[in-house]
């Protein structure tokens, strides 16, 4: 009875200011004790947030051979075909005839004539929709701040070293692209008292946060790995005045550190979707050109932040080592058929930078979103590649898929590409191409429509349906000359 | 957009309400309607996305795929759909 008379009893107000009084001090003490989050775990949580699998290393996703030879950058199609161009003797005697003229071709489109080859630029001449006037001044000037900048400091090299290349308008540039490990005058030298902070998180999470804020779109730390590092790099041996030096010089180098680095702060830009879709174009060359000036400013910056916090940094684009090994094994990606990186976010439109360090930092795992599977099924590059450069290999391990010439590196579970061929289609082109880039599916801007579409290359039965419908909705229609002329009418 | 589609949301349920009155919608009609409810929404919000990336023949694709594919959940909707005959309000 007493119970049931309890129960009966209504709340009074006091018993209601009790009863809120006491939660509010359980949540308040519970607040309180409950372990804070780190602003590291808040960044991690911001870097998850996708439904991709994580692996420990990149050797767990890709067979790598323990023996791979570390890869010489003179082997790279465009130090080649540099080298063709200038008489110098390749590092490997089978050198590609294919390659004469193709990368100074595209250097000088812009002039309209190639002063190597005496060759005039064609499209150029016509006024050939996409290669106007007004299309190659758009790349002149999205290149800018790379070819001001790198100019500038391969002229500190070239006046330290005497190893540049020279062109004959005076710009000096690294042919390893801005590997600016020359002394720097003033604020810019490493600082003599070192930066401790409290946790290699904590320093993940600042050097993440100080890189977008510098300019990247994606960030990502790799641990530091010599196999990614090239064997050799490659110089031109041009004096401050382009003059050709006589006497002998070494033009491949090992690639060695004055420090040890720790790890490597991998930068990924986006490239302009809708100039993008002109290619192969100088419209869409000027993308690439933005993507270059961006690499430059913002791995600069980082490396210069890093040397005030009293570390040793290396910056580089392209040179040093192999980009897109690191950038998988710092988490912003997977490698595709046509050898690039495929991003979550921006598919292969983007551009990678990096910067090499000695400072202890929290390094990110790789991650797998089902790209490898969806490429053995599309192929749409392969399809789309004007000098059918990209393999058509239905699985890595296929018996056709092997090494076609020096520019492969070896030993590495992925599609082998004919790069001589590609590249000769630049010179062909006068410019760039990046057709497989423009068509690849995963090529897209951040929108929910996409990021629903994308969601079927993650399922094994739906995969071949994606390519069909990429087609049918009229994504990725490289080359239309209709795209290029109505680049300059559309609104901004 | 999500302005846009939220009115249009909001319609149709109007609509159906509306019809709701006249009508007697069975189990598969019911089903049926929201599906194609659901498929409209999504093609005016595929259409206007891929206009904004000047996509036009993805805008005019996906209205064929998905707003066609609506109309057809609704013309089925209609065999499953019965007039209601005789009951007088009091």
């Amino acid at each position: 009875m007493n119970s049931t008379k309890n129960l009966d009893k209504k709340i009074t107000r006091r018993d209601a200011i009790k009863i809120g009084s006491l939660t509010t001090a359980v949540v308040a003490a519970t607040a309180i004790v409950s372990p804070k989050e780190t602003l590291a775990q808040t960044l991690n949580k911001s870097v998850e947030g996708s439904s991709a699998k994580r692996h420990a290393t990149i050797d767990d996703i890709y067979k790598i051979d323990p023996n791979m030879r570390r890869f010489d950058q003179a082997n790279t199609a465009f130090c080649k075909s540099v080298l063709n161009d200038f008489g110098i003797k390749p590092l490997n005697p089978d050198d590609n005839p294919q390659l004469k003229n193709a990368f100074m071709n595209v250097v000088f489109s812009s002039d309209g004539f190639n002063p190597i080859s005496g060759l005039e630029n064609p499209h150029l001449k016509e006024q050939k929709p996409g290669h106007t006037d007004l299309d190659l001044a758009l790349d002149t000037g999205a290149l800018g701040m790379e070819n001001f900048t790198s100019s500038a400091f391969a002229r500190i090299m070239a006046n330290e070293s005497g190893t540049a290349i020279s062109l004959p308008d005076g710009t000096l540039m690294p042919l390893s692209l801005y590997k600016q490990d020359v002394p720097l005058p003033g604020q810019f030298k490493k600082f003599p008292k070192k930066y401790k902070f409290e946790t290699t998180d904590d320093a993940a999470y600042a050097i993440k946060k100080a890189a977008k804020l510098y300019g990247a779109d994606l960030v990502g730390i790799a641990p530091f790995e010599e196999r990614w590092v090239y064997n050799t790099e490659a110089y031109i041996p041009f004096d401050v005045n382009g003059q050709p030096i006589k006497e002998e010089v070494n033009i491949f180098r090992k690639v060695e550190f004055d420090f040890e680095p720790k790890s490597v702060i991998v930068l990924g830009f986006e490239m302009d979707y809708e100039s993008y879709k002109t290619q192969p174009s100088a419209i869409g060359a000027a993308a690439t050109s933005m993507g270059y000036s961006k690499m430059m400013e913002t791995s600069v910056r980082l490396a210069f932040m890093l040397r005030r916090l009293g570390y040793n940094t290396v910056h580089a684009g392209n040179a040093v080592g192999v980009s897109v090994p690191l950038a998988i094994q710092a988490g912003l990606g997977e490698s595709s058929r046509m050898g690039l990186l495929i991003t979550e976010e921006f598919g292969p439109r983007v551009r990678l930078a990096k910067v090499y360090t000695d400072l202890d930092i929290t390094t990110d795992a790789p991650k797998t979103f089902g790209v490898k599977q969806f490429c053995e099924i599309c192929r749409k590059c392969a399809d789309a590649c004007p000098s059918k450069a990209i393999s058509k290999a239905v699985k890595t391990t296929d018996p056709e898929n092997k090494p076609m010439n020096d520019c492969n590196g070896k030993g590495i579970d992925k599609w082998y590409n004919d790069h001589q061929k590609c590249l000769s289609f630049w010179g062909e082109n006068w410019g760039e191409c990046a057709v497989c880039i423009s068509v690849c599916p995963y090529n897209k801007i951040d929108m929910w429509h996409h990021e629903a579409a994308r969601s079927i290359t993650k399922i094994p039965g739906l995969r071949n349906l994606a390519r069909s419908f990429d087609e049918i909705f009229g994504y990725g229609q490289a080359g239309s000359e209709k795209l290029m002329k109505s680049y300059w009418k559309r609104r901004i | 957009m999500f302005f846009l589609l939220g009115f249009l949301s909001c319609l149709a349920v109007i609509q159906i309400l509306k019809l709701k009155k006249k009508y007697t919608f069975k189990l598969p009609a019911r089903l049926l309607i929201v599906v194609g409810i659901c498929l409209l929404v999504f093609a005016v919000a595929w259409t206007i996305s891929s206009l904004i990336e000047f996509e036009n023949q993805a805008a005019g694709v996906g209205m064929l795929f998905f707003g066609g594919s609506s109309l057809v959940c609704f013309s089925i909707a209609t065999r499953f759909t019965t007039k209601k005959t005789g009951e007088v309000q009091k």
